[in-house]
């Protein structure tokens, strides 16, 4: 009995420890600066921990540091803030493209030397990351180019001379795309493990999404060419891979169908022989 | 049998004389049985189709880190009914697996260990955790991504244990890294060594189970159900039970082919690409996720840090791995620490609240491990 009580507690404790781990994965997140910034009284400052609580930059487990520097661990303010603990602080517009490339890196390339890039030319404010990613400022998101691109647009891209031709060709290659990935997710879960169908498309988006970080027309025209052909092999792959599936269901089916008839004989022959 | 061809009764009666196999299935059939006897049944049924079905993996399969994916690719692709066969294996390794954890709760909840069938439990165990090592090894094989960094994932662990640390993965990889020698391993024990092993216990834990249920009915200790020796009758049951399984094996085959291939198993290995995140299968998330929920739990702790720091972080990398390597010999130790003659689990609230507690425990880190 002394024995089973002691597993018991330890099965308790276990569970206790299950709870206490859900505390300890959210305490990486949740450290000095949310603890502080979480309970400033001017509220621009405050609004921040939970905008950056919706982000997918807390879903990806990156906190405040991992953009700002700093130390999250530190128990003062200065000590928190200070430069040598790899303190940025909060970018300026024109900063923005280095601050966020500092982790994505290739996209600020790109945007550097394409279009959006070159409107800081001549003191001009072109849009950057926060436009089309960050609506108010910490809630950072995947964008959609449909969204992005669909009225109301946003401020910033409004006197671009290149958003006829992006609208043109980005929305109407969005909606392919949309289209060929619904397809894809229905097929993928019939079709025989694995497609490489879902790999393919994320290949695809991957290609000729940066283009619209250069928003260079010639590109876009280029990148819609490319995808197009892309999305085509794509979908005559999903269209062959349903057929497959349709005909294998059908006759795992059939199989089930027979088994079971079988099954039917068995109990019966099986019930003869009760007493 | 007056209407049997009398070519057929005589090759019939010719058997008997040689090999008397009429009378080793009246034995079989007269043996009293339990309840639950359907359950045991069924696994040994769910084992006869992973060896059947792995047989004919084996006639295209080639266990050479160049060939193992492709060839293990073809079967899925080109070769026909390929696919029915490998999902089979697949989903069935899942089914045995499930079939091994639901015969362990229900002989714990019967407290089908104690007196006189300590030897059954054991044995019964064993081959349950067979069916993981088997599952284990099976995953290696095909060489994909997957396989790879789950492997590796899998035996890097066991470097941490002091002294033998090294010695301990050299002996699992084949070397220092997770390469040819540690496919050939694998191969070698889910192909030859595993199953052999297998069929020498199910053998051993037909007879001790047979022994013990001779003994309960002799003492009166437990009502179990003879049936009427009736050979014909009991070949119908199983031949129910087979016919059940298979039609869930396949219903899992058509209806979620996806199951049996989580994320990075279609791109074959390659050392150089660590893919994130690796997700073992759902019987091993219980153990991923408690290594890395332990070392966070002590990290969390405030005497983690400082002067202890280095201790803590030694603490928090053993504590799973002693929890997960001396889980087996805890339930290999059930029946000679839980002594008492009780059986009925109305009676026996501490053993139930147990084993709830650890179902629990074990349902809550799988769940945690699926959403990591």
């Amino acid at each position: 009995m002394k024995r089973a009580i002691e597993l018991a507690a330890a099965t308790l404790i276990c569970l206790a420890l299950l709870g206490a781990r859900t505390a300890s994965a959210k305490q990486a997140a949740i450290d000095t600066c949310v603890a502080c910034h979480e309970q400033e009284e001017d509220e621009d400052v405050a609004k921040a921990v939970p905008e950056w609580r919706k982000s997918v930059h807390f879903a990806a487990e990156v906190t405040c540091d991992g953009c700002h520097g700093g130390n999250p661990r530190a128990k003062d303010e200065d000590d928190a803030h200070a430069e040598s603990a790899g303190w940025v602080g909060t970018p300026g517009w024109k900063e923005l493209p280095t601050f966020c490339g500092a982790c994505h890196e290739s996209i600020a390339h790109g945007f550097a030397d394409g279009n959006l890039g070159d409107g800081f030319e001549g003191g001009g404010i072109p849009p950057t990351c926060v436009d089309c990613h960050m609506s108010t400022g910490h809630d950072t998101q995947h964008a959609n180019a449909k969204e992005i691109l669909s009225d109301p647009l946003p401020e910033r891209l409004r006197g671009l001379p290149q958003l006829a031709q992006a609208r043109r060709d980005v929305l109407a290659l969005v909606q392919r795309e949309t289209v060929v990935s619904k397809r894809v997710a229905e097929v993928s879960a019939r079709a025989l493990p694995p497609t490489g169908l879902a790999r393919d498309l994320r290949a695809l988006h991957d290609g000729w999404a940066p283009h619209f970080h250069r928003f260079e027309p010639a590109e876009f025209a280029r990148a819609d060419v490319e995808a197009r052909a892309a999305l085509d092999t794509v979908e005559s792959r999903s269209a062959q891979l349903e057929q497959e599936a349709y005909a294998r269901a059908r006759l795992g089916e059939g199989g089930i169908a027979t088994l079971t008839l079988f099954f039917a004989v068995l109990a019966g022959l099986r019930s003869r022989r009760d007493p | 049998m007056s209407a049997r061809p009398e070519v057929v009764a005589e090759v019939a009666n010719w058997l008997e004389s040689r090999a008397g196999l009429r009378t080793l299935t009246r034995a079989i059939a007269a043996t009293p049985s339990g309840r639950t006897w359907w359950l045991g049944a069924t696994a040994l049924i769910a084992f006869a189709l992973q060896v059947v079905t792995g047989m004919l993996l084996l006639v295209y399969y080639v266990p050479a880190p160049d060939r193992a994916f492709a060839s293990a690719q073809a079967i899925l692709w080109e070769v026909p009914f390929g696919w029915l066969v490998r999902l089979a294996h697949a989903q069935g390794a899942s089914a045995l697996l499930a079939i091994g954890i639901a015969h362990t709760v229900l002989a714990a909840v019967r407290a089908d260990y104690k007196q006189p069938r300590e030897l059954v439990w054991v044995c019964g165990r064993i081959l349950t955790l067979l069916g993981f090592v088997a599952a284990l090894t099976g995953y290696i094989l095909p060489w994909s991504q997957l396989s790879y960094w789950a492997t590796t994932i899998a035996t890097s662990p066991l470097a941490k244990f002091p002294l033998v640390g090294t010695t301990l993965v050299t002996l699992a990889r084949g070397g220092e890294t997770v390469g040819g020698p540690t496919l050939s391993r694998a191969f070698v024990a889910h192909v030859v060594a595993l199953p052999l092993a297998a069929i020498a216990l199910f053998a051993l834990y037909g007879r001790l189970i047979a022994r013990a249920r001779r003994i309960e009915m002799r003492r009166g200790t437990r009502a179990i159900a003879r049936l009427a020796g009736d050979p014909r009758a009991r070949a119908l049951e199983v031949s129910m039970l087979v016919v059940v399984y298979l039609a869930v094996v396949l219903a899992l085959v058509i209806y979620v082919p996806s199951l049996a291939f989580p994320l990075h198993a279609d791109r074959p290995a390659d050392p150089l690409d660590t893919p994130n995140p690796i997700h073992p299968e759902w019987y091993f998330l219980w153990a991923s996720e408690l290594q890395r929920l332990i070392p966070d739990l002590i990290a969390a702790l405030p005497w983690s840090h400082g002067r202890l720091a280095a201790a803590a972080g030694w603490i928090g990398e053993l504590l799973p791995l002693a929890i997960i390597g001396g889980a087996p010999f805890v339930l290999l130790a059930v029946p000679f620490v839980d002594r008492g003659p009780e059986r009925d689990p109305r009676r026996r609230p501490v053993a139930i609240a147990v084993i709830v507690l650890t179902l629990a425990s074990l349902a809550v880190l799988t769940s945690l491990g699926a959403h990591e």
